[in-house]
């Protein structure tokens, strides 16, 4: 079997070495990278789903709207905490 | 200022240094050019002596004065003790050629295995300094040992390595070129081989046409004529050895003379001139003698030898061939052949381990290089993966930073959206619900007031009360057209399901009220209960089918009301059917009922179709574009 010269191997170490560094640090600032993103998405996310349940309970009140009996005082719920 | 002093005084002392340098030297100079005064001079100048230098430079002086004075013994004496000093010295010219001198004093004194040792010191000195030149002369003079010792095979060898250093050179120096023809040709001659040395010999002729001064090569002339002479070309040889002893008179060599004298007497004998022959070998044994040559003494006596025994003088000839033997004796012995072939040995040993060594160093120089070579490579290599690395996780960090982002975006926008959206509607039904606050409570107030002008006025006309109600009830329906209006505008959209469902609530409303009339709604299969429609045509059919149901109800007597939907193509039908009475249209007394479903399938931009005839029952059939 044939022995590799020692600066080579050397050489091969150390390129490992610095590869699984730089791998981690990447994988460290990636994971940080993700947890702000998943932050700002939970953010935007809980903001959405405000909106759609505004929008919802806006849809809810003119649905309950009816025909017959003209209640529209009761389909059109006005929602306050909507800053115009 | 104390710097200042030193370097004054460091320039003071060497330039006194140079002059006590300069007045030993002049010293020796003198020293060695004087006759008379040269030992004076060398005491004078033993007094200068301050460095290792200066005893170098002394001893060397003594050794060469020694030298030229033949005094043999002084010569060696100061040649072992200077040759220390210069290799201390690294002086390394002037050690070569001490060892070069003293290898002549060896040769002449037939010291050979001295001689031999002196020369190989000379030239490993020659080769340290790459002095092509000496590397070629010393090879000759080697040849010459070897001719002097009789081993011809050697000194051809020798000679011929020594042509082809100084041919393959350079700095070609043809003076080295005719000395190593001069000594091949030598060893062939005394080797019987007198067309080899003949040739060599004369290939000189040609190459002193090549030097400027021919006249240090009265051996070539010379070495001709004794091959000549061999030959028994007497005539030949004489002529020329004539020419070799004109030249070497003028040079003063004592054993070229020695040489041409004995050629001559020996031509002189072989020619019958016993007499002339007399006289040349008595030169010829002065100008040996004189040269302090054992080699060219012996020479001449065996030459004189052969001579008187040639002329019968048989007891002269036995006296000068013992007197050969004696000194070829003190020359050879077998202690002296092995030394001298264990010298050349441990010298070919020590010159080939020192080539072995070089290839060795060479080897392990290219060895290193090419590891070097390796590791650039190697270490290139890796730079160039660490690099390629980096790029791709930098590239991959950068894509999901981009994907992240656009995906931040995208919620973003469709935050914005809805944002702008609910805010937009928000908006709108507030303004709605203040509309409708503000109208409404004036229309209601428009109602009340009215009722209560009916309520005040009870004994009005019948007719002014009908007036009354009937705008009261216009009112009202004002009101109920403005909620439905505003919810429509709230609404934006409506579909066939969420229809469906209001008018199927509708019905089931009907049928509670009116339990004895069956009512009947239907949607055809097929119809898309997802198709979206605005709310305001959602409006209009809902009121087009409670405006129809109701008439039915109110006018037809009917048992049964059927309402359905249905789509051929692309129009819609919604068709609503009693079994009542019927009417004719032109006799009755119009409401707003047919007109508003008219106006309301008009809006839906359909059309509105009534039929009904007397005891036949109602149809109504409405028809829009899907």
């Amino acid at each position: 079997m044939k022995v590799m010269p020692l600066d080579q191997l050397v050489i091969v170490l150390t390129v490992i070495s610095i590869s699984i560094g730089m791998w981690l640090c990447f994988f460290l600032k990636n994971n940080q990278v993700n947890q702000l993103h998943e932050q700002r998405l939970l953010i935007l996310g809980d903001e959405l789903a405000v909106n759609k349940l505004q929008v919802l309970i806006r849809k809810k009140g003119l649905d309950s709207y009816k025909f017959l009996s003209h209640n529209l005082s009761e389909a059109l719920i006005i929602q306050p905490e909507i800053n115009i | 200022m104390r710097y200042v002093f030193l370097v004054i005084f460091g320039l003071f002392s060497t330039i006194t240094l140079a002059q006590a340098n300069s007045v030993l030297n002049t010293l020796l100079e003198k020293a060695f050019k004087s006759k008379d005064s040269s030992d004076y001079y060398f005491s004078q100048a033993n007094k200068s002596i301050s460095t290792k230098s200066d005893s170098a430079n002394y001893l060397y002086y003594k050794f060469y004065s020694a030298y030229n004075k033949d005094q043999i013994d002084s010569s060696l004496f100061y040649s072992e003790r200077v040759r220390p000093l210069l290799q201390d010295l690294d002086s390394l010219e002037r050690l070569r050629k001490v060892f070069l001198e003293t290898h002549y004093v060896h040769l002449n004194r037939g010291n050979y295995d001295e001689a031999l040792k002196s020369i190989q010191d000379a030239l490993t000195l020659a080769e340290r300094l790459k002095d092509t030149a000496m590397i070629s002369l010393h090879n000759s003079d080697k040849a010459v040992i070897y001719h002097d010792f009789e081993d011809y095979e050697k000194g051809v060898e020798y000679g011929k390595k020594a042509y082809a250093i100084m041919d393959k050179a350079t700095n070609k120096n043809y003076k080295y070129l005719i000395i190593a023809n001069n000594a091949i040709g030598i060893n062939f001659d005394d080797w019987k081989k007198p067309d080899s040395a003949l040739f060599y010999h004369y290939k000189n002729l040609d190459l002193l046409k090549k030097v400027d001064d021919s006249i240090y090569y009265g051996f070539v002339f010379n070495n001709i004529g004794n091959t000549l002479l061999k030959e028994k070309k007497y005539s030949e040889a004489k002529k020329i050895i004539n020419r070799s002893l004109v030249i070497n008179k003028i040079r003063k060599r004592d054993y070229n003379l020695a040489t041409n004298y004995t050629n001559l007497a020996t031509i002189a004998y072989e020619e019958g001139e016993n007499t002339l022959a007399k006289t040349y070998f008595l030169e010829a044994n002065n100008f040996a003698q004189q040269s302090k040559s054992i080699e060219k003494t012996r020479d001449v006596l065996q030459k004189e030898a052969l001579f008187y025994k040639k002329i019968g003088d048989y007891r002269r000839s036995l006296n000068k061939q013992e007197a050969f033997y004696l000194l070829r004796d003190s020359i050879f012995n077998i202690e002296r052949a092995e030394k001298v072939v264990e010298l050349e040995t441990k010298y070919e040993t020590e010159k080939k381990e020192k080539d072995l060594a070089e290839t060795r160093a060479n080897l392990a120089e290219s060895k290193l290089k090419i590891k070097q070579k390796n590791s650039y490579i190697f270490g290139s290599l890796a730079l160039a993966v660490l690099l390629a690395l980096a790029g791709y996780l930098f590239y991959s960090q950068q894509k999901l930073k981009n994907r992240q982002l656009q995906k931040e975006g995208e919620l973003k926008a469709a935050l914005y959206k809805i944002e702008t959206q609910n805010k937009l509607q928000e908006q709108r039904l507030r303004i709605s619900r203040d509309l409708h606050d503000n109208i409404g409570s004036q229309l209601t107030f428009i109602i009340s007031s009215i009722n209560n002008l009916k309520y005040g006025f009870k004994d009005m006309g019948d007719k002014l009360s009908e007036r009354l109600s009937g705008i009261s009830v216009f009112t009202s329906q004002t009101i109920y057209e403005l909620r439905d209006t505003i919810w429509a505008m709230n609404k934006n959209n409506i579909t066939w399901e969420d229809l469906q469902a209001r008018i199927s609530n509708f019905i089931n409303t009907a049928n509670r009220a009116e339990d004895k009339i069956s009512f009947n709604f239907s949607i055809a299969e097929g119809l898309d209960l997802d198709e979206i429609f605005s709310s305001v045509q959602g409006m209009n059919i809902y009121r087009i089918i409670q405006e129809a149901v109701n008439n039915s109800l109110k006018y037809a007597a009917a048992s049964s009301v059927s309402v359905s939907v249905s789509k051929i193509d692309d129009t819609y039908k919604v068709e609503i059917k009693d079994d009542g009475s019927g009417f004719d249209e032109s006799t009755i007394e119009k409401g707003n009922g047919l007109a508003n479903i008219r106006k309301r399938a008009k809006d839906l931009g359909g059309t509105a179709k009534i039929i009904s005839d007397l005891g036949e029952g109602t149809t109504v059939v409405v028809s829009f574009d899907a």
